[in-house]
């Protein structure tokens, strides 16, 4: 790899991650905020500012932050196994930064200022029955808004498809569609018909070029939906509000993917690298990624399993859906067996960053675990828009994308800065607090879905009332354990912990 | 807790105890510096794949019919029509017989609503959701007499929490 390509994916590393940590810090106030006005600990929001916040937070964490943090890191996964960013992948890069931060400004402005509060799924025509709560023009200014995160998003991925069939793919054939092919993994089950010559395609690349594909796919429809809906903000057109359901999860399922496929990407570069050992994989590891390339875009209904209208085909889809979500699992489930026996009687090499990866593997397994009951549909039709979901998808996003994301950047930042790290027994700490804290405050959910708490309410009904007061000091514990790593990040960038051990010495 | 709830309360909650023993174990082996056969390992992963498709297909095969589609109502069951709208329910009639099958029909004139029923007691009871310009049906037997509480389980606006409707079940 040139020096030029690495200083480039250094850069491009360091901006995504400097930017989505400011989101964290800002999104996760909001979240620390409507979650104490839920337990009317010092007070409550009012309705409509309460929505707005949730549907700023949903974004601004969901994409501003997981997405935008792990498309960030996977640049440095490129470098570090020798996959350079050519012109036009560089420039996609770039515009992918640009686009997000500008397309997540114009959400919080939407939300926070202008009030819209039509929930982060923004469910069609909702945006347009405000109830008074906001006008056309905000929803056209916040469809725009999120048209610039799907583009953002677009762009990443052409930026990585045309990465990952570069000249480091050592594939045989010269042929595009071949050389992707062979960059998602189809060599390890049709050797001849994928070639690589010498080296064989190294796991971290199989993923990032699934998403990469497999968000195009599914990005495009809900841009479609976006400028629609821009254009009704001004003139009298409607579309189906059930197909616009269905784009929406389109998109909203794959999406999920867009954090969890590169953080894959990251267990399977660190997870070997702490364990001082290859990746234990056998060739159906390969078979998982072929299942999940196609699998992903086709589960958009389970979101939807209880929308069953008379007249329609809809509930046929559902049903088609639960062994097509359950088909979806086993990369999931082959990827743990493959990083869990990497690490099994390895002399694994124990730190805030290893840790933090260790725990988002138990997190990994059991939001997945939950995620079965949420793909089965007997079971959805009791856990459907309860609090069971919003515990099951924080397990996920926060204590398994978001436990990569800390250990990723922990692990990576001493690189990327050629400083060490400021400190690791804050590190530590902050690894710690977020695994227990998040782990309580999502097991609280999860139990008061099963009561059947209703999600999506600034009020609750008074009988969920004593767990959603018994979170609130948790949630503080867990919005505290991240101020040590904003410290942590700011201080190492800052070159403190350089200084600190200069003076030592 | 609604029966289902107590069920999926159980299995996972079994799951988890599992998982986390096997991390545990995981966590303890290491550091012990013993060589593994890693290609024997890895072969066996076709073995893992196996018994996972087992086990889905096993969970796929004893769930599948438990869907909430399709049911039709019988003769003689009574038809409750369930207006929702920003941010109230019409319910019509709102006095339903115990023991003979309901067949709501659910429609809206605005935005998606859900509709979620509870017991007096908020035990949940089932739900469904309902879509502008389309008719829902749903049909049940109630059982027990007494009133249900009708919540709106998909976000609706800014007075969603408060929108809440109610039926009587009578012997």
């Amino acid at each position: 790899m040139s020096p030029g390509g690495r200083e480039l994916a250094r850069r491009l590393t360091l901006q995504y991650t400097v930017a989505s940590t400011a989101i964290l810090a800002a999104s996760g106030l909001l979240g620390v905020l409507i979650r104490l006005s839920q337990a009317d600990a010092g007070g409550r929001l009012d309705d409509n500012t309460w929505y707005a916040l949730m549907t700023a937070h949903g974004l601004g964490s969901f994409v501003g932050w997981g997405a935008f943090a792990v498309m960030g890191l996977s640049w440095w996964v490129l470098a570090s196994i020798g996959f350079e960013l050519r012109p036009f992948g560089a420039w996609m890069a770039k515009a992918a930064l640009w686009l997000m931060v500008a397309g997540v400004a114009g959400v919080v402005v939407t939300t926070v200022f202008l009030g819209f509060g039509g929930s982060w799924v923004f469910l069609y025509p909702l945006p347009f029955y405000s109830a008074g709560q906001w006008g056309d023009g905000t929803t056209a200014l916040f469809a725009f808004s999120v048209l610039l995160v799907g583009l953002a998003i677009v762009t990443w991925c052409l930026a990585i498809v045309h990465t990952v069939v570069g000249p480091a793919l050592h594939a045989v054939s010269r042929n595009p569609f071949n050389r992707f092919f062979t960059a998602i993994g189809f060599g390890y089950l049709w050797p001849k018909r994928f070639a690589t010559n010498p080296e064989a395609v190294p796991y971290p690349l199989i993923p990032l070029g699934v998403i990469g594909i497999d968000m195009i796919i599914a990005t495009l429809p809900l841009a479609g939906l976006l400028v629609f809906m821009i254009f009704q903000s001004f003139v009298d057109i409607s579309v189906s509000p059930l197909l616009a359901k269905n784009i929406l999860w389109w998109f909203g399922h794959p999406v999920v993917y867009l954090l969890l496929f590169p953080a894959v990407a990251i267990y399977y570069l660190l997870i070997p690298r702490y364990a001082k050992r290859p990746l234990v994989a056998g060739n159906v590891v390969a078979l998982a990624w072929v299942i999940a390339v196609i699998a992903n875009v086709l589960v958009w209904a389970h979101h939807i399993y209880l929308d069953f209208p008379s007249g329609t085909a809809q509930a046929a889809i559902n049903v088609a859906m639960q062994p097509m979500t359950f088909a979806l699992t086993i990369p999931s489930a082959l990827s743990l067996y493959s990083l869990g026996f990497t690490i099994y009687r390895s002399d694994f090499e124990w730190n805030a960053a290893s840790t933090a990866l260790f725990l988002g593997l138990v997190s990994w397994l059991l939001a997945g675990l939950s995620g079965v009951v949420n793909a089965t549909i007997a079971f959805d039709a009791v856990v459907h828009n309860s609090l069971w979901i919003v515990g099951h998808f924080h397990h996920m996003a926060l204590l398994n994308i978001g436990l990569v994301i800390f250990g990723a950047t922990y692990a990576f930042l001493p690189e990327l800065t050629g400083r060490p790290l400021w400190s690791e027994a804050a590190a530590r700490w902050h690894i710690w607090l977020t695994f227990f804290a998040g782990t309580f405050m999502s097991a609280l959910w999860i139990w008061q879905g099963l009561e059947g708490a209703p999600r999506r309410f600034s009020v609750l009904p008074d009988a969920y009332d004593d767990l959603a007061v018994a979170a609130a000091p948790v949630v503080i514990v867990l919005a505290l354990a991240q101020l040590l790593y904003f410290v942590n990040v700011v201080q190492t960038l800052r070159g403190a912990g350089a200084r600190e051990a200069e003076a030592t010495a | 807790m609604n029966s289902t709830a107590i069920l999926i309360a159980f299995a996972y909650g079994a799951a988890t105890v599992v998982s986390v023993v096997v991390f545990l174990l995981l966590w303890r082996s290491t550091g012990a510096r013993r060589p593994v056969d890693a290609a024997r390992l890895a072969r066996r992963e076709k073995g893992w794949l196996f018994v996972l498709v087992g086990g889905l297909a096993a969970l796929l095969l004893a769930t599948i019919f438990f869907t909430p589609y399709g049911e039709s109502a019988p003769p003689g069951a009574q038809v409750v029509n369930v207006d929702a709208r920003q941010f109230a329910f019409a319910i019509e009639p709102a006095e339903i017989k115990a023991g003979v099958p309901v067949e709501f029909r659910l429609t809206t004139p605005d935005v998606n609503h859900g509709f979620g029923v509870y017991t007096e007691d908020d035990e949940f009871v089932l739900q469904a959701q309902i879509v502008p310009d389309y008719v829902t049906d749903v049909v049940h037997t109630f059982d027990e007499p007494g009133v249900y509480k009708v919540v709106c389980l998909e976000f609706c606006g800014v007075d969603h929490h408060g929108m809440i409707g109610r039926f009587e079940v009578v012997p």
